[in-house]
């Protein structure tokens, strides 16, 4: 059975869409669907300028995550197509390992998005 | 008074919608009411499988079986198993039963059992036991159950025949052999087949609880994602209706075809759908529903995308992967007939043993997550601290309230950072401001514990053993779900109330934080749908308030606001909604922990008309795209009706939810 571990991961608005490609290509089908939509600032307006994914992943996704060699290898043996190595990397390069990616955000995860000076950002009012 | 029905034990939130009510109750069930496992062997009554390896040695001869020859004299199926050591007569003479199992820690106290008797009056010396730990047994015309304590050599369940024995055997022993167990000295004997079958089975009757959406894993601890959330409505069963897969009546598309009987291709070589579908069967489904859906997938020649369950096509269903293996499912069916169908690109895949029935009758809204990190996780943790056996210092993160600190031991703390103070071993209680608290520990501080007050008012020990701040001690502490407020939702397919004009909900939880307006369930998106409604936990950011908001065009609103309710706050939140009503304030009545309060912010505007949409339930965010609510979630029950909820019900549901979350109040 899939066993599962937590993950807290913010994308600078820029390298969003390769996260995206990586996860969906990466995980089981509909597993990643819509990771990345939860938008932050620094003053918690818009416009978005990271995106946060945080909570249970798989943890052979996990354990592909966080060497953009080792992702790479495992987003083509997927079939993955759209990315280059660089593109990996320039992901990773922009999202520090125990900051922007970190395994121990449960349950703390507004004091995570604190230690990187961000804020959710908040839809309208009801 | 109400509170003389709140008490009665019989009472589960069935009775609310037994008249035909629509809504669902969700619940954070007690993953510890899953059957646990007792009997570690497979195919525990069922000898001739291939569980069990059949040899033999010198002029032995391979033992054979005959599954489900009779029953035991406790109706547990019987094997007849026939040894044979042939004519030679030395240890080296053997037939030769066993299966193969891991080896038990000293700790274990594992014990092997198996019930037998002879098969035809006669009496035989038969080997019985581990791998090592194996003894001779005098098998006679009269049931026993024999046992043996295992040891950690032991890598085998043996049954033997040899040569040699004491007494000596003729060349054969004809036996019936039963209930093959292995597991803890002295617990009652488990019937076992597949594990995974049985398990996910008892599952399903007692927690209600998915770590994924396709209902394949279920949740079995705390600190475990919810993917998937049985509606509860008509009780803690889900029972399953009658076989809906007919052999006989499975039809094809091109190039899919039968194997065998009960026995199918799956066949997409150019990777098309329209013309490779599989698997139409006997009489229908009924779109929306949830079917429970088992198979085998025997072989893959090409995998393809895998195979689709409960849906003619699009990305509706769940997706099975191509691997070898028992599968089960379940999956709300959009197609009107049991389907089986490959996803996308060529397809080669045989699959055999397919059962596909309903779960449970009714209309039921189970909600689902299908996107991994947006699940929910079920918990149970009151305690702040880590390592609390013997504490050591750390810091942790308060919110402005009361907290109860408490611990043994002959050392101190001193508290610095939003509380101060310093203590010997006792109970006090701290006041924090929010930020973090540093706990300074010198000595030796044992079975240390600090939770809000609002949690120590509960009813559970005083003391949480907590190793990390996801491995803890939970037996006695209340579980709940806990979404994380960033990105957590889930939601049900659409719940059609346009009949319906009253309703009400029973939000059983806490609220951890007033920062940020936080929806704990939506039906209809505020602002855009008409006749949307809402329960809001806070209601306005900052206002340290409860909320609820009714409409009718898109616009026109009734609000409620109950406050000041400052997180932390644990609470039975109940709202009526009732479009009948004749003014805005009667419309939406709030009440909190059995007591109608008073607005506070007060009801603005309405009276609105109508009744309630059709719309999906998104629960712990509007839409699932923002306004995410972070806080902890017991039950949650909504109940829509033509006719006023009855005090007594109301009551009813406040008092069951109160003794999920250990809270202790009157219903009036």
């Amino acid at each position: 059975m899939t066993t599962y571990v937590h993950r807290f991961m913010v994308v600078p608005d820029a390298h969003v869409a390769t996260a995206r490609e990586i996860a969906t290509t990466l995980a089981d089908p509909g597993a990643a669907d819509g990771m990345w939509d939860s938008g932050l600032s620094a003053d918690g307006s818009l416009p978005a300028t990271h995106w946060v994914s945080t909570g249970m992943i798989d943890a052979a996704f996990a354990g592909l995550l966080g060497d953009a060699p080792t992702t790479f290898y495992a987003y083509q043996q997927a079939g993955g197509t759209k990315l280059a190595l660089a593109d990996v990397q320039a992901l990773y390069d922009a999202t520090p390992i125990g900051s922007f990616i970190r395994d121990d955000a449960q349950d703390r995860e507004f004091v995570c998005l604190a230690d990187i000076g961000l804020r959710l950002v908040m839809g309208v009012g009801v | 008074m109400l509170a003389q029905w709140g008490c009665q034990p019989v009472f589960t939130p069935a009775n609310v919608f037994h008249n035909g009510e629509q809504g669902f109750h969700f619940e954070a069930y007690d993953p510890t009411a899953l059957v646990q496992r007792r009997n570690l062997l497979t195919y525990s009554e069922q000898f001739g499988n291939a569980a069990w390896n059949k040899t033999a040695s010198g002029t032995g001869v391979v033992p054979a079986v005959t599954d489900n020859y009779t029953v035991n004299d406790r109706g547990n199926p019987a094997s007849r198993v026939v040894f044979d050591h042939g004519a030679g007569n030395t240890s080296s003479d053997y037939s030769f039963l066993y299966q193969g199992i891991t080896a038990p820690a000293a700790a274990d106290a594992n014990t092997f059992t198996v019930r037998m008797k002879s098969n035809d009056g006669n009496t035989y010396s038969i080997g019985f036991g581990g791998s090592t730990s194996s003894m001779t047994v005098n098998v006679t015309p009269v049931w026993q159950t024999f046992t043996i304590p295992a040891v950690t050599s032991d890598i085998q369940l043996r049954l033997m025949l040899r040569g040699a024995q004491v007494p000596a055997n003729t060349g054969t022993a004809d036996l019936l052999v039963s209930e093959a167990q292995y597991g803890h000295a002295g617990d009652a004997y488990q019937k076992i087949t597949d594990w995974i079958t049985e398990y996910l089975a008892a599952a399903l009757e007692s927690i209600g609880m998915w770590q994924d959406s396709a209902g394949t894993t279920p949740v079995t601890g705390i600190e475990q994602p919810v993917g998937l959330w049985l509606d509860g409505k008509y009780g803690k069963r889900w029972p399953r209706g009658p076989q809906l897969w007919n052999d006989a009546n499975v039809t094809f598309g091109t190039n899919s075809s039968r194997v065998s009987p009960g026995v199918y291709r799956v066949y997409s070589p150019t990777g098309a759908e329209t013309a490779d579908v599989n698997g139409n069967s006997n009489g229908t489904t009924t779109i929306g529903q949830w079917y429970e859906v088992t198979f085998n997938i025997d072989s893959v020649t090409a995998a393809g995308g895998g195979l689709r369950v409960g849906a003619s096509g699009g990305s509706s269903g769940v997706v099975v992967a191509a691997t070898v293996g028992p599968k089960r499912v379940i999956a709300q069916t959009d197609y009107a007939q049991p389907i089986i169908k490959r996803v996308s690109g060529t397809t080669d895949i045989q699959i055999s043993n397919v059962s596909y029935r309903q779960i449970s009758a009714g209309t039921l809204y189970h909600a689902t997550q299908s996107t991994t990190t947006k699940r929910p996780i079920l918990k149970a943790l009151y305690n702040l601290l880590v390592g609390t056996d013997t504490l050591a210092t750390q810091s942790v993160t308060t919110a402005a309230t009361n907290y109860k600190l408490t611990f043994t031991g002959s050392g101190s703390v001193t508290l610095s950072g939003t509380a101060t103070g310093a203590y010997n071993a006792g109970t006090y209680t701290i006041t924090a401001t929010a930020g973090t608290l540093t706990v300074t520990v010198t000595g030796t501080v044992t079975k240390a514990d600090l939770r809000t007050a609002d949690d120590a008012a509960k009813n559970m020990p005083a003391y949480q053993a907590v190793r990390t701040s996801t491995d803890y001690d939970y037996a006695g502490f209340p579980v709940y779900l806990k979404p994380d407020g960033v990105d957590d939702f889930m939601q049900t397919a659409s719940m059609d109330l346009t009949a319906y004009n009253r309703r009400t909900t029973w939000v059983n939880g806490t609220k951890l934080s007033d920062a940020a307006l936080g929806m704990v369930l939506e039906h209809g998106v505020g602002g855009t749908d008409p006749r949307a409604y809402s329960v809001d936990v806070p209601r306005v950011a900052g206002a340290n308030d409860y909320g609820a908001d009714l409409r009718d065009g898109v616009a026109a609103t009734v609000t409620t606001r109950l406050l000041p309710y400052a997180a932390p706050d644990s609470c039975v939140l109940t709202i009526l909604a009732d479009y009948t009503a004749a003014t805005g304030a009667a419309q939406l009545v709030c009440r909190r922990n059995g007591t109608a309060a008073s607005p506070g912010g007060g009801n603005s505007g309405g009276p609105v008309s109508g009744a309630f949409g059709n719309y999906p339930i998104y629960l712990f965010a509007r839409a699932g795209t923002s306004l995410f609510f972070g806080g902890r979630v017991y039950s949650l029950t909504d109940r829509a009706s033509t006719t006023p909820s009855s005090q007594r019900f109301i009551a009813q549901m406040e008092q069951y939810g109160a003794r999920l979350q250990g809270l202790s109040f009157a219903s009036t």
